[in-house]
């Protein structure tokens, strides 16, 4: 039976906007996560919350982070769909594996997602990206990985376990 | 992979989130692509999102906020010793810039009633907090608390409590998104020195953006104040941005007075400065050529 709205997705949604927001707060250090939490988030759920109501969460919020921030319409949904996608082929690899390669993992797939960000960048005429922006948001994502990744992968195993 | 869905609980498997996803990707691929960033109807669907969101966004920097308002209340006794002891000190010096402003303010008239000279225009400002920090590697933007209801208007300049802050490049109902002079796409008319060299500001995403469009024979030394030029008739001219941080002949560098993340609340420009008439009435150009508004070089204030 396929879930198209239930408590987790709700619970999904608004923290994938907290996260979203969090990096928002102005004036504050939480203002340097920019967009890291979200791209953690996501890769927990291709893995371990695989349901289709999920990928509409990050499009929509794509669209208002473009929306919000001025970036050319459409760049943060795909790349957030883009990040999703190689993240749910990696499920069958990934998700018996410990923390450290998770981890690992992450940094390879989000790598290469911010890599394909800056080929996308550099065949628009119309969008400029900072270098060091990027390379402090992938390595702030980075960092903040083994922080979020205990908790998130006990909470969506636990629901994983009790919905089979 | 991923799970296959059924509609309805029905046995006919129709799609998989990866194929949702994939969709999702196109569709947002192809908006990318054919979509011209600056058509009306995508700024109109901009705005639209944007008056949407504004609010939800609000709503989940709750929890933000609260984190730091919280390691502000443990940041310790000491600290807050410390930062009373500096804010004294700055309310002293204050004291006595207001004290010097009032005298010049006072003699300044004098002069002025003495050439029966009017003032071209006065400034009013708008207050407004800062709501969220759009930042990101792509943009530096700050959305505040301002919009079409308060008379903010495109283009207005708006200053922090340190200097020149930004340019409002968006404006919705009750909010409006300011492009920070740090932004790649910023490029700001300003003065430097007390000789006016005239150049203009690039943003480098970082608190340090570029001199551009310098005269080569130009002295600039370390330190020197930087102020808006008012050229290009957006902004005012002597709105202080900044000072000179490095003065290699290929490495002009300012540091902003104001830096990007360090804004609570911000002042909107309400009123812009006099643009040139809008045609000449007059026969004095007629008969001496080509009307000139005595302005400098014509400022890019254009933003992305």
């Amino acid at each position: 039976m396929v879930r198209y709205f239930d408590l987790t997705h709700v619970m999904i949604s608004v923290l994938f906007l907290t996260a979203l927001s969090l990096g928002k707060t102005p004036d504050s250090w939480l203002g340097s996560l920019d967009l890291s939490i979200p791209f953690i988030l996501l890769f927990f759920w291709a893995l371990f919350e695989e349901d289709i109501g999920l990928p509409y969460v990050p499009f929509v919020l794509g669209f208002a982070q473009d929306a919000l921030t001025g970036t050319p319409f459409g760049l943060w949904p795909a790349v957030f769909m883009i990040f999703y996608i190689l993240c749910l082929g990696q499920v069958t690899v990934l998700r018996t594996v410990g923390t450290g390669t998770l981890w690992l993992s992450f940094i390879l797939l989000s790598g290469v997602t911010y890599l394909g960000i800056m080929g996308l960048v550099a065949v628009m005429d119309d969008v400029d990206v900072s270098l060091s922006g990027m390379i402090w948001m992938v390595l702030t994502s980075w960092a903040a990985f083994p922080i979020l990744a205990i908790p998130l992968r006990h909470y969506l195993s636990e629901e994983e376990l009790g919905r089979f | 992979m991923a799970r296959s869905s059924q509609f309805g609980g029905g046995q006919r498997t129709v799609i998989s989130a990866a194929g949702v996803a994939g969709i999702c990707a196109g569709i947002a691929l192809i908006l990318l692509l054919i979509l011209p960033g600056d058509a009306p109807a995508v700024r109109n669907v901009q705005r639209a999102v944007a008056v949407i969101f504004t609010p939800i966004i609000e709503l989940a920097s709750l929890p933000g906020r609260a984190i730091d308002g919280a390691s502000d209340y443990f940041a310790g006794r000491a600290a807050l010793q410390a930062e009373n002891a500096t804010l004294k000190q700055e309310n002293e010096k204050l004291r006595l810039a207001t004290q010097f402003i009032s005298q010049q303010k006072f003699e300044n008239e004098q002069l002025r009633s003495l050439l029966e000279m009017e003032l071209a225009s006065e400034l009013a400002f708008q207050g407004a907090e800062v709501l969220a920090d759009l930042s990101s590697p792509f943009s530096k933007t700050v959305l505040v608390g301002a919009g079409v209801k308060d008379g903010v208007e495109m283009g207005q300049a708006v200053l922090a409590s340190e200097g020149f802050y930004g340019r409002i490049i968006a404006v919705g109902s009750q909010s409006s998104r300011v492009l920070l002079a740090s932004d790649l796409n910023s490029h700001i008319p300003v003065v430097v020195g007390n000789t006016h060299i005239r150049a203009i500001l690039t943003g480098a995403s970082d608190d340090d953006p570029i001199l551009h469009y310098v005269m080569q024979d130009a002295e600039i030394a370390v330190g020197d104040v930087v102020y808006t030029s008012g050229d290009g008739g957006q902004i005012p001219s002597g709105l202080l941005v900044g000072y000179v941080s490095a003065a290699e002949a290929d490495n002009l560098r300012v540091s902003l007075a104001q830096r990007n993340n360090a804004a609570d609340f911000v002042r909107i420009l309400r009123k812009s400065v006099p643009l040139a008439p809008e045609r000449d009435v007059g026969s004095v150009a007629d008969e001496d050529g080509p009307s000139s508004d005595g302005r400098g070089v014509s400022g890019d204030q254009s933003g992305p």
